[in-house]
């Protein structure tokens, strides 16, 4: 029920960000499931195909910390014999000490990918130890970014 | 194939209708174990968060190897004379050294006393029949790299996950040293009926033997002790999906161990498949199998590999067409990446690999079937969105590194070409066949566009609704030959004839996308657009589509080709749609 009361507090948050419900051409904020139980608000700002991104966890999962508020850089990228957009963006968190990466930073690779225009994002946040490390065996499984409802379109 | 509760009896009734002294005995175990049981961990399985439940996917593979795995490694230490099939991902054995190096040890020395046959031809437990070859490759060179690189001898005998059975894997295996296919004996009875078993076949120029099936000749008597999941025996059936109980069950070992020993006391070896190859080859016949499509080992409950593919499981949040068509997706951006890495003389293997292997990690079978919870499906989601990421940002780099903004890659040719080239797309035309459409209370639109003479390709958009079920019919010409490819098996066809199976209908996983709906034309779905499994039936020519698993509030849209020409030129198109697509970047 918590994970619900949250998922709506923020679905609510992005419904500010102006037209479509949340969407406009160079803004939409986000409301993402997290492995299903936690979440996330992500807020991707356009620029033709630049992207930055805001991502809010309210979970760490031992790569960043709790309620981190992570900012990075990314880039839209489209598949249009698939009709699909991709939102990649590079992330950054300090050390977590308890975690996999130990004493080392992690790099945070955001990948959401959206079919059409459909409002439902998935994807990834996917761990690699060490600053500005954005491939490899990842640290950890991917975490798993969905949006939370609704989903109607 | 649950384990035989009586095998003494049923080995002693075999025994009786061949009293040859000569004849020899042998028993046979294979026990597969799949790290991805519970892809992703536990968390979210259950509605309400309970911390004994929700494991990460550390603590579930940690429990299928110290509660499923070491007992059943631990039970062919204390009998030095016992062989075993053991089949495992290659994954399985970097945990294995990451988190249990003892238990790893224990079966590199069993392995290399020739006791334990490690056996392993995926690197991940990915859908391999329902993508073209590359995934695999890379996959099958990972799994090779990783046993060298634990010192784990590999073994000649082949079973995959899920049972995943093909005609087309013998020319792969005699070259990577493989000899032997465990063909599941219900995936073959689907097809032809429940006849006796021959105690080997020939497979090529292989061998293969009906796995789970015991046979009996006036040579030989096999009777087979496990060929399940290997997760089930130490645990007394009980599986991952339930963490707090499933743990080592002595008694349930002990039982398993009572009935070996019954059988060695009648005589029967207990040995590898590959010790019992060794043992009979050169004594009985070795006829050539029947043809066998590909498909998976219980086709009965699953309707074949539909339920990977378009059918749903028991738990809400399956959707296997985003799944299936994402890592369709994803493999040809890294087919893409590859080129365009090579054209710009750009070092991009290391990330390139690791792509590859976020790639077949995310291409798994559990994320779409049997019964995937949202967590699975969303671990092949998150795996082939990642890949998808990579490949992108090398492409970006391979651009930036030739000096181009805009190109064509065409990984079939292996060039990078400055600018855009046309899709696949064409001008509106009439439909050139009427297609049976079912998708309840949701609003279907078909766009029919023609690209050449005889090449038509066809949008099916599905709006939203409350309907999770969408069936598409292509009218079809009966002939009793049908052309598709093999698995594994992108640059060649194959041609099966309906009259050769027993079947009334089988489906199929389309690696390449392409399958005939008569003598000169042909269907080939574009996978990163729907990847779902294509029904044939022996009495119809008509090729039925089904998704079981959409979302009830989200619109669908499938992408289909359909071309009149010969199968050849069905084979090229297929393959340049989804092998080798070039395109705009």
């Amino acid at each position: 029920m918590k994970r619900v009361m949250i998922a709506v507090a923020l679905c609510l948050a992005g419904c500010h960000d102006g037209e479509e419900g949340g969407r406009s051409a160079q803004a939409e904020s986000l409301a993402l499931d997290v492995d299903i139980r936690e979440t996330a608000e992500a807020r991707l700002e356009r620029d033709g195909d630049s992207l930055r991104v805001r991502l809010t966890l309210s979970r760490g999962f031992g790569v960043a910390e709790d309620g981190a508020v992570l900012t990075g850089a990314g880039t839209v990228e489209r598949f249009p014999e698939a009709d699909v957009t991709l939102f990649a963006a590079q992330l950054s968190s300090p050390p977590v000490a308890s975690g996999p990466c130990g004493a080392e930073p992690v790099s945070l690779a955001l990948a959401l990918h959206r079919r059409g225009s459909a409002r439902r994002v998935a994807g990834s946040l996917t761990p690699y130890c060490g600053s500005g490390v954005w491939s490899g065996v990842p640290a950890r499984n991917p975490l798993r970014l969905s949006s939370s409802a609704p989903k109607e379109e | 194939m649950k384990r035989l509760t009586s095998l003494a009896a049923a080995a002693l009734a075999t025994a009786l209708a061949w009293p040859c002294a000569a004849q020899e005995k042998f028993a046979l175990g294979l026990f597969h174990f799949n790290l991805q049981y519970v892809a992703g961990g536990m968390l979210g399985f259950w509605a309400l968060p309970n911390a004994e439940l929700d494991l990460e996917s550390d603590a579930i593979e940690d429990l299928i190897v110290t509660e499923s795995f070491s007992p059943v490694i631990d039970l062919y230490a204390k009998h030095p004379t016992w062989g075993v099939d053991i089949e495992l991902q290659g994954y399985f054995l970097d945990v294995l050294a990451a988190r249990h190096p003892q238990v790893l040890e224990k079966l590199r020395t069993l392995a290399k006393s020739g006791q334990i046959d490690v056996v392993s031809f995926h690197y991940s437990d990915q859908l391999f029949i329902g993508y073209p070859a590359e995934s695999w490759k890379r996959s099958q060179a990972l799994t090779q790299a990783t046993f060298a690189k634990y010192d784990v001898p590999l073994s000649r005998t082949v079973f995959c996950q899920e049972g995943q059975a093909g005609e087309g894997l013998p020319g792969h295996m005699a070259e990577l040293g493989y000899r032997t296919m465990v063909w599941p004996k219900n995936l073959w009875t689907y097809q032809h009926g429940d006849q006796p078993a021959q105690p080997l076949y020939g497979f090529g120029d292989l061998f293969a033997v009906q796995g789970g099936r015991g046979a009996s000749s006036a040579e030989v008597e096999l009777t087979w002790t496990f060929l399940d999941d290997g997760e089930l025996l130490a645990t007394g059936d009980l599986n991952p999906y339930f963490p707090d109980v499933f743990r080592h069950k002595p008694e349930a070992v002990k039982q398993y161990e009572d009935e070996l020993l019954a059988l060695e006391s009648q005589g029967f070896a207990i040995v590898t498949v590959d010790q019992y190859v060794g043992a009979i080859k050169d004594k009985v016949p070795h006829p050539p199998m029947p043809p066998l499509l590909d498909g998976t080992w219980q086709p009965k409950s699953t309707t074949g590999v539909l339920r990977w593919l378009g059918g749903k499981g028991i738990w809400p949040g399956e959707r296997d067409n985003e799944v299936r068509s994402l890592g369709a997706l994803a493999q040809r951006e890294l087919s893409a990446a590859e080129t365009a890495a090579k054209s710009a003389k750009l070092d991009a293997r290391a990330e390139l690999d690791a792509a590859w292997r976020l790639l077949f990690l995310g291409q798994v079978t559990d994320a779409s079937g049997i019964n995937p919870f949202r967590g699975e499906v969303e671990y092949g989601i998150a795996h082939c969105t990642e890949a998808l990421r990579v490949a992108r940002d090398v492409i970006r780099r391979a651009k930036s590194a030739a000096g181009e903004s805009e190109v064509t890659i065409d990984p079939a040719s292996g060039t990078m070409t400055p600018g855009a080239t046309a899709e696949l797309r064409g001008t509106t035309v009439d439909a050139p066949l009427e297609l049976a459409i079912d998708a309840g209370d949701r609003e279907v639109t078909t766009g029919w566009e023609e690209i050449e003479a005889g090449h038509h390709r066809v949008e099916i958009t599905f709006g939203v609704g409350a309907s999770t079920k969408a069936r598409v019919s292509f009218p079809g010409t009966l002939e009793d030959e049908l052309f598709t490819t093999r698995a594994l098996v992108d640059d060649s066809l194959a041609t099966y004839r309906r009259s050769d199976f027993s079947f009334e209908s089988f489906q199929l996983a389309l690696p390449a996308g392409l399958v005939s709906l008569g003598k000169q034309r042909f269907l080939i779905k574009d996978q990163a657009r729907v990847h779902l499994a294509a029904k044939i039936t022996r009495e119809s020519g008509t090729i039925e589509i089904l998704d079981e698993t959409l979302p009830p509030d989200e619109t669908a849209t499938w992408v289909f080709h359909l071309f009149d020409g010969t199968p050849e030129q069905a084979l090229a198109l297929a393959r340049s749609v989804n092998v080798t697509r070039r395109v705009s970047r």
